[in-house]
């Protein structure tokens, strides 16, 4: 029998200081059957957010404030501080420059999105993360998601062992 | 002698709760509910319009502003980025293709600027009147032959003026 994903379990956060935004990604998780959406305007509210309620992946801007993307997701996955380094974060943002994405990709994010965005890449996104999770990476420069998507068969003289 | 990186198992506690095979959303969406979700998108199109429109405003106002030194130019072009940020995110998420595609060359062409010169600053203007040509005929989609040829000349001068 095919998997599916019952969206009533799953709590998210929306933080987007566009208000228009924020509501139409509530309308289409509304339309998936999820109960629970919280909305920050600021990351200083997300944090209260994360800290105060059960919250299972979190959907966010790049163009965020006070704490733009990058800083944000770094400090949900090495503050010491953080509510839970290894929440899914799905970012959503129309800023696509290649140093952006790959500066929040090495902080830690799950999923980069694109705005422009139309439904079925975000919810491919959120098949991702939640029915898909990756393996996390604790090393000394980064900790987050594994960063590498694909395992491509390689049996030449360099293969690393192990896992 | 660096740390050895430490693979920590995927976490199961989410996927646990929420997949199961009887009740929820298919994890490859039916075609009914994404017809519905574009519903939904759709629906919310005028009130993203509308806001289109105002940062289109907020822009003309910003370059009225920077030209008669009610601005610095450094202010205008960090304003002017992120509204073109918005209105490139918006645009094709509602239907409106062209108006991303023209909100992503202003972006580009503001990007890393603190500083706009009087040419530069026509090209700019063209692009924020050519958004409010589309918007106005409500051109949705990629337009057509005429409408793209228009965004590969601006195309064109973005790269030229940049």
């Amino acid at each position: 029998m095919a998997e599916k994903i019952d969206f009533s379990t799953v709590n998210f956060l929306v933080v987007d200081k566009n208000p228009l935004s924020a509501e139409l990604v509530w309308d289409i998780l509304v339309m998936l059957g999820t109960q629970i959406i919280r909305i920050a305007r600021t990351t200083d509210r997300a944090l209260q957010f994360l800290r105060s309620e059960d919250i299972d992946v979190i959907i966010t801007e790049y163009l965020t404030e006070p704490e733009n993307g990058i800083e944000f997701v770094d400090r949900l996955r090495n503050g010491i501080d953080s509510p839970d380094r290894q929440i899914p974060i799905i970012m959503l943002t129309a800023n696509s420059e290649p140093a952006i994405v790959a500066a929040v990709r090495d902080a830690g994010v799950s999923e980069f999105l694109t705005k422009p965005f139309n439904v079925e890449g975000l919810y491919r996104g959120l098949v991702s993360v939640i029915a898909r999770p990756r393996s996390y990476v604790n090393a000394e420069d980064y900790f987050g998601p594994d960063r590498r998507r694909r395992q491509a068969p390689y049996d030449g003289p360099d293969r690393r062992s192990g896992s | 002698m660096a740390r050895k990186a430490q693979i920590i198992p995927p976490r199961s506690d989410l996927k646990r709760k929420a997949v199961n095979q009887t009740k929820g959303v298919d994890l490859t969406l039916p075609p009914q509910l994404v017809a519905k979700l574009e519903a939904v998108v759709h629906r919310s199109r005028d009130k993203f319009v509308v806001d289109i429109t105002k940062r289109l405003t907020t822009i003309r106002q910003a370059c009225d502003s920077v030209e008669q030194n009610g601005m610095t130019m450094a202010e205008f072009t960090r304003e002017a980025r992120a509204e073109s940020l918005e209105i490139k995110g918006a645009g094709g998420t509602i239907g409106y293709q062209l108006i991303s595609e023209i909100g992503h060359l202003m972006e580009v062409f503001l990007r890393e600027k603190t500083a706009l010169s009087a040419v530069q600053m026509q090209v700019f203007r063209l692009a924020v009147d050519a958004i409010f040509v589309v918007l106005a005929q409500r051109i949705t989609d990629d337009g057509a032959t005429l409408e793209q040829q228009v965004v590969e000349s601006l195309s064109v001068a973005v790269r030229k003026y940049r």
